[in-house]
């Protein structure tokens, strides 16, 4: 036993202090942490069914991370889901694949039905690719076939990113992510350059996006699917930067880039769809230089987009062209010609 | 051996609050402050599969609190009276339990729960008991 010193009680004061600094670092901002709900709204809205191959063709060229797009809920697709796929210009080994994982989750119910053992099966998808390669189109109809197939309610498709997921301030990221998946209960959340969640920027939530994620896809096993998209290194990456992800994304499906003719294909299908038509040189040089800008094409290019952008681009050229003619005629009103092709590239390019 | 003994309950508690607490708690803005938060996610995503019973995620780490600070406490007083051990090692705890009572009388925000009571309370009654 020895005689209590003052430095002894100035370090048993600087103890008790410590102690108490972390009582209140532990204490919660809202004294509400014990069960944590959503409490910010979110915007969803009811988007309009789209045919298929109209969605094909009617992606905004949108190049990078750095485009955000509100949260977007899509209804089921009507029709057919497998004609709706095959109608998809294109994306053979993508068309092959979505068959292969329909057909193995018909058996699998088929066995089930007859009470048979089934191996476990991934609903949950990363598509990969450049934009613009129909990876929100097949994911809607994948969803939908998924309905058919009993595997989901409503097939429906909630489709956001890194912007709809994240909060920007701390305690807000979980209740948002949460708000999402519920209005995806039932269908397919699709999130769209998912690999963006593991990109530091400042004051970044993230791994609690992701880990509210992984929560809700074991809670919610038997009534959501997710589809994480995005270009195919930062997706593999992205899987690979966390052990939950990778358990949970085992099946990769590949979005090539489309080819200049299918390039072309979608564009006449546009054209068609609208009542416009290119002569014959218009036609000659819009497949020269479609095959020019994939054979030039850079990581960002923007497939479907870029054709649905220079479509536009050329309609706008056209309206210019002719509003300088007195009662165009019909056939003029459906021509789209060499310069209005020309012009349209040339803008599209810049 | 009790200083270290202290500081592993404590960061034992820590740990829990860093994994399975929600991120709403103040010491989230503090990490977040120093740029240690993406490396808190992170370690957050690998337990996201993990579900703890509630008495662990919520009553252990008051507990864990409480026995860290005995032992560091009693690792600089441990040579006196068994009178100034007790006063001294009963700061901690009787602040926890008195905060947990506080509430119960809803005297302090805050959701009281008799779990936190015991877990506060008996690394100090162990305490008194064996010294």
């Amino acid at each position: 036993m020895s005689k209590l010193t003052n430095s002894q009680v100035v370090l048993g004061a600087v103890i008790i202090g410590f102690f108490i600094a972390s009582a209140i670092y532990t204490a919660s901002v809202d004294t509400d942490d014990v069960d944590p709900t959503p409490n910010e709204p979110v915007h969803v809205d009811t988007a309009t069914l789209v045919h298929a191959t109209e969605a094909q063709m009617s992606q905004s060229d949108q190049p990078s991370v750095s485009a955000q797009k509100p949260v977007v809920k899509s209804q089921a697709i009507e029709g057919d889901p497998m004609e709706e796929l095959n109608s998809l210009i294109g994306l053979e080994d993508v068309k092959a694949e979505v068959r292969s994982l329909a057909n193995m989750v018909k058996i699998q119910k088929e066995r089930e039905a007859k009470g048979l053992k089934n191996t476990p099966i991934t609903y949950h998808c990363v598509f990969s690719g450049s934009p613009g390669t129909g990876k929100t189109t097949v994911a809607r109809i994948l969803a939908r076939i998924y309905k058919d197939l009993g595997v989901l309610k409503s097939g429906h498709l909630v489709e956001t990113d890194r912007s709809g997921l994240i909060g920007e301030y701390v305690g807000q990221t979980a209740p948002k992510t949460n708000a999402i998946i519920d209005s995806a209960l039932g269908g397919v959340l699709f999130i769209d350059e998912a690999y963006a969640l593991t990109e530091r920027r400042g004051q970044d939530y993230g791994g609690e996006a992701i880990a509210t994620l992984l929560k809700r896809m074991e809670d919610d096993r038997d009534n959501l699917v997710v589809i994480v998209a995005g270009y195919k290194d930062e997706m593999r990456r992205f899987v690979d930067s966390n052990p939950g992800l990778r358990s949970r994304f085992t099946r990769f499906i590949d979005f090539p880039d489309y080819t200049g003719e299918e390039l072309y294909k979608i564009y006449l299908m546009r054209a068609n769809k609208y009542g416009y038509k290119l002569d014959a040189d218009a036609d000659a040089l819009l497949q020269e230089q479609l095959n020019q800008a994939v054979e030039h094409k850079n990581r960002y290019f923007g497939n479907g987009r870029y054709v649905r952008n220079l479509f536009e681009s050329c309609v706008t050229f056209q309206a210019t062209r002719l509003s300088k003619v007195r009662n165009p005629s019909v056939e003029q009103l459906q021509q789209l010609t060499i310069e209005d092709v020309q012009k349209a590239y040339n803008s599209v390019i810049q | 051996m009790k200083l270290i003994g202290g500081m592993a309950s404590l960061l034992a508690g820590a740990t829990i609050y860093l994994l399975f607490r929600s991120k709403r708690l103040l010491g989230f803005e503090l990490l977040s402050r120093i740029g240690a938060e993406p490396w808190a996610d992170r370690m957050r995503s690998y337990t996201a599969d993990v579900t703890l019973p509630d008495v662990v995620v919520y009553s252990l780490p008051g507990g864990l609190w409480s026995l860290g600070y005995i032992l560091v406490i009693d690792s600089v007083f441990g040579h006196q009276t068994r009178s100034t051990r007790i006063v001294w090692a009963s700061v901690i705890p009787l602040l926890g339990v008195g905060s947990e009572l506080l509430q119960a009388f809803g005297l302090l925000p805050g959701v009281f729960d008799p779990w936190d009571l015991v877990f506060y309370a008996l690394p100090f009654i162990l305490f008194v008991t064996r010294i």
